[in-house]
């Protein structure tokens, strides 16, 4: 297509009547000339515009030909058929509200999956080439136990001794602090993080070399798009203002971009340096060099995954200060880390079918509502659709028009499917945030499910699909008229769309069964589960974590001296749970508990158990 | 004038190069395009005068000619068409290919 085309058609499209009048100007240009041409060879005049006609062939058709090669039929018809279409609607609101409202709703109900869905496994951050960005790790041993962490150290040693990252940063996620006297949750990172991942600020600057150590000078954050908004009301002069963080100042220098979520799926409310994490856990001094961190690095362009991961097992296999745990073999990893789950967006659709098929039939029982509303309307259109047709219209044509005012109506539903997903979130985080405690809801973060251009574009495909499933159907069906008694009023006994009603309600009654029951099946394994028991005492029990060292014991102290604690048990790791060792190469899962542990959680005993340390198979039925 | 004799058919594609090669020397109207077309095949080449439009309106969407309304010699205005540059190149490339075809299909004629 040449700019010259796409000019004469835009033409032809926005100014249509200076060009139908040109067009006719032109040919009837041709007809006097040749008419004059007729006269001047001695033609009788009178009868030279005739001959001139004749010769010329059906002017009608010359004309439609000519406009054939505009190739802007298509518009012409789909720009009459919607105005057709907004006539009709006008004649029938209440039907037209009634079938938007009923698939706006369904095809919401979808969006809203969509938008996790697509958090989860689509959406990643918006850096430069994201799919080189790779998470280090040490995998278990096969059929047990977690990943095995690295330190700090261990960052410092792979920085420095392989070549297949252009760099690679430590980042420590998930760190609860109090700014202000609210709860936020940090990510701490080395200085080289946004640098690495390409992040750019939207306001101030990001963290830079020299922020880990500037002794004197306050300490800095950066603030997450979504801590600027939560919690500092979208201020744009928050920056170079100080803020209290655990009960030290922190100066916040820069907030980020909302396309950006450090990696994750919901983005920290900050960052900060990797240094202060002693100030944030208060850690006792040397114990930061334990602490398990993340490694992430930005694959070199000619460095392929597997050669990466080959190149890092050399290296942790080779590097001695690499803790070894139980005999574990030292091999390496890479996972992408994206912004996204590490996990193919296939393989998450396979485990999301399920939510999307339950949401979907409500979706599909809705367009069976709407096609039989609409195969009840095709029988009270059979008159104008008779009289068209026997005006000549084809039937590819009328169907044509129905679709289209099918196709309008899904489009407004999309637009309503948009507004019911957003307020069906809204309203979720507004009871989470009513029914759960500050601390946790504060945590859950709906909010970072923000509408963008894949929802879009998924309720655009969605208006299409739900437009042949409830569309379809009826405009086929409706078309089917004998024409001579349709226009005497008869409606016709092949036009009783009987079967097809039978179809549609034999769906939407085995579609809202299969829901029920699901549903049901779902209550059911829910009140189990909630029945069960685990064999601990749970329901007056309470956990503290500590983490801070230096005052556990006064800590301990006014715990124990309260009036409405009876007991106090204390273990490693925190809460239910155990960690991993090797007891005779069998690996076992233990924790470290105090002896009132178990009276505190009404654990029965089949031994003496006095001993302040002892192996437990720890293992909660749950 | 007499237009008795049936009008051979025309290879397809083949009123486009005709139109372009007779605007090749002057912008003329759709009348005088047909016109000269007869008056230099000597009547052999009879141009079916409703078809000369839709080919006048394709070749304007390929860019290949270009209109203007100008006064004509009936003393009201008309849409006279020219070649654009990239017309005169797909003219001579179509030139060109006429010319091969015609040819070959003469040397198999000389041939049989």
């Amino acid at each position: 297509m040449t700019l010259r085309d796409l000019y004469l058609r835009l033409r032809a499209i926005v100014r249509p009547q200076p060009v139908e009048r040109e067009l006719d100007e032109e040919l009837a240009f041709h007809i006097d000339r040749e008419a004059a041409r007729i006269a001047a060879a001695g033609g009788d005049p009178a009868d030279a515009q005739r001959l001139a006609r004749r010769r010329f062939g059906s002017v009608a058709l010359v004309a439609d030909q000519c406009r054939d090669e505009r190739r802007v039929a298509f518009v012409d018809t789909t720009v009459r058929d919607v105005k057709y279409a907004f006539r009709e609607f006008r004649r029938a609101p209440l039907t037209a509200f009634t079938i938007t409202s009923t698939i706006a709703l369904g095809l919401g109900i979808v969006a809203v999956v969509f938008m996790f869905y697509s958090a989860m496994f689509l959406r990643a951050d918006e850096v430069p080439e994201p799919d080189r960005l790779f998470e280090v790790r040490r995998p278990p041993e096969p059929g047990a136990g977690a990943w095995v962490a690295f330190t700090r150290p261990d960052y410092e040693a792979l920085r420095s001794q392989t070549t297949v990252f252009t760099d690679s940063v430590a980042m420590i996620t998930g760190v609860a602090a109090r700014v202000e006297g609210r709860a936020f949750n940090g990510t701490l990172v080395t200085t080289n993080f946004f640098e690495t991942i390409g992040a750019t600020p939207m306001l101030g600057r990001a963290l830079g070399r020299g922020d880990d150590e500037r002794p004197g000078s306050e300490p800095v954050i950066v603030l997450s798009h979504r801590g600027w908004t939560q919690f500092f009301g979208s201020d744009p002069n928050v920056v170079g203002r100080s803020v209290d963080l655990n009960g030290h100042p922190y100066q916040v220098v820069g907030v980020m971009s909302a396309g950006f979520r450090g990696l994750g799926i919901t983005p920290p409310d900050f960052w900060t340096p990797l240094g202060r994490l002693s100030q944030l856990r208060q850690l006792s001094s040397g114990k930061e060099d334990s602490y398990a961190i993340d490694i992430v690095g930005r694959l070199k362009t000619d460095v392929s995954v597997e050669a990466a991961t080959a190149a890092l097992s050399t290296w942790a296999v080779a590097n001695p200060a690499l803790k070894e745990v139980g005999g574990h073999p030292k091999s390496i990893r890479l996972v992408a880390r994206r912004g996204s789950l590490p996990i193919s967006a296939l393989d998450g659709l396979l485990g999301f079918a399920p939510i999307f098929v339950a949401f979907g039939l409500i979706l599909l029982i809705g367009c069976a509502n709407v096609a039989n509303l609409l195969l009840a309307r095709g029988l009270a259109r059979q008159r104008e659709i008779g009289i068209r047709l026997s005006l000549g219209a084809s039937r590819r044509l009328i169907i044509r028009q129905l679709l289209t005012e099918s196709l309008l109506l899904a489009s407004v539903s999309a637009a309503g499917g948009l507004l019911v997903a957003r307020l069906t979130l809204d309203a979720a985080v507004r009871v989470a945030s009513a029914v759960m405690p500050p601390e946790l809801s504060e945590l859950i973060s709906l909010a970072a499910l923000a509408a963008d251009w894949r929802v879009f574009v998924f309720l655009a495909g969605g208006a299409v699909f739900a437009t042949v499933l409830f569309g379809l159907a009826p405009a086929i069906q409706s078309t089917r008229v004998e024409l001579i008694r349709t226009m005497r009023g008869e409606i016709t006994r092949d036009a009783r769309p009987g079967r097809a009603r039978d179809a549609l309600v034999a769906v939407q009654v085995s579609a809202s069964a299969l829901l029920l029951i699901a549903a049901a099946v779902f209550l059911r394994g829910m009140m189990s589960a909630s029945a069960v028991q685990p064999g601990l005492r749970t329901h007056d029990t309470v956990f503290l974590e500590m983490t801070n060292e230096q005052r556990r014991a006064a800590l301990l102290q006014a715990v124990e001296g309260d009036s409405s604690v009876a007991a106090v048990g204390a273990s490693w790791p925190f809460g239910i749970g155990g960690t991993l060792a090797e007891a005779n190469r069998v690996p076992v899962e233990f924790k470290f508990a105090s002896p009132e542990y178990f009276d505190v959680f009404g654990i029965p005993s089949y031994a003496d158990a006095s001993s302040p340390k002892r192996n437990v198979s720890h293992r909660p039925a749950l | 004038m007499t237009r008795t004799a049936a009008p051979p058919d025309l290879l397809p594609g083949t009123l486009d190069l005709l139109i372009l090669r007779t605007l090749q020397t002057e912008p003329m109207h759709g009348w005088a395009i047909s016109e000269r077309i007869e008056q230099i095949s000597r009547d052999v080449l009879q141009i079916n005068q409703g078809s000369l439009y839709p080919a006048l309106h394709r070749l304007e969407h390929q860019d290949w000619i270009e209109a203007e309304w100008k006064t004509s010699e009936l003393g009201r205005r008309a849409k006279y068409y020219h070649l654009t540059p990239s017309g005169r190149r797909q003219l001579a490339r179509e030139a060109d290919e006429w010319t091969r075809l015609a040819t070959a299909i003469g040397r198999v004629m000389k041939l049989a």
